[in-house]
């Protein structure tokens, strides 16, 4: 019998977004490495305004999970978008 | 890593103003269409229909410059002040590009008209967030529930 070697099971990245009556608008980043999610996160804000999506004013609030990731790898990570339309 | 952001966001179609500003036909622009898939998810909503231009109080047809125009006629199960019959265009600003709604609301309830004005942008949002999603290479779902409009978009690793 061959022998295997183990592979780590890691998540799909997803985004997963709920969008209110009132258009406010809520974006959950979860399973990225480092800084992908942030880069996630500016190409779809890109890829919306040219749909006339646009953020007006954004306010940034790091999580815990952001200052661990300075300290070490962090395998699972979530980030939150939230605005209004 | 993780964070949260927050910010206020309105619908302005910039990539439309050359166009708006020549007073040539957006109609079949993309983000018109996906406007319209917008509107039909209301109108089929409220047993309405698109018609490319609204009414004045007087019967005046006043063509709406994205072509859209949502009328929702008087229903029998519902309050007549909660029906749109001279119609609501959605109007391009050909200055800033903004989405702004227009229409004679006499004998109108006015938070009737708000609440579809909100939810011609909820279901506009939604489809631009699914339309992105794809765009991204993420697999799509979608469910409602309620007054809320759930998004999910998923990608393995291998597929980066």
């Amino acid at each position: 019998m061959e022998n295997e070697a183990m592979q780590p099971f890691e998540a799909a990245q997803s985004i997963q977004v709920v969008v209110e009556e009132n258009g406010q608008v809520r974006a959950d980043f979860s399973h990225f490495h480092g800084e992908a999610c942030l880069l996630a996160g500016k190409q779809m804000q890109t890829l919306l305004a040219r749909l006339g999506v646009q953020i007006d004013q954004t306010t940034f609030t790091p999580k815990p999970e952001l200052f661990a990731a300075g300290q070490q790898e962090v395998v699972q990570t979530q980030e939150t978008e939230q605005y209004d339309v | 890593m993780s964070h949260i952001e927050e910010g206020k966001t309105s619908l302005v179609f910039h990539t439309l103003l050359p166009l708006l500003q020549a007073a040539q036909s957006v109609e079949t622009q993309a983000p018109i269409r996906l406007l319209q898939q917008a509107l039909l998810l209301v109108a089929k909503e409220y047993g309405g229909e698109i018609r490319p231009y609204y009414l004045t109080y007087s019967g005046r047809e006043i063509p709406a410059n994205s072509g859209l125009a949502l009328h929702l006629p008087v229903q029998q199960d519902r309050p007549q002040a909660e029906a749109l019959p001279r119609g609501m265009g959605l109007v391009l600003d050909t200055q800033s590009g903004a989405l702004t709604f227009r229409a004679d609301l006499w004998g109108v309830d006015a938070s009737f008209a708000q609440t579809v004005q909100q939810r011609i942008i909820q279901r506009y949002t939604a489809l631009a967030h699914v339309a992105v999603l794809r765009q991204m290479h993420y697999s799509v779902s979608t469910q409602v529930q309620e007054d809320r409009i759930y998004i999910n978009g998923e990608r393995s690793h291998a597929a980066i």
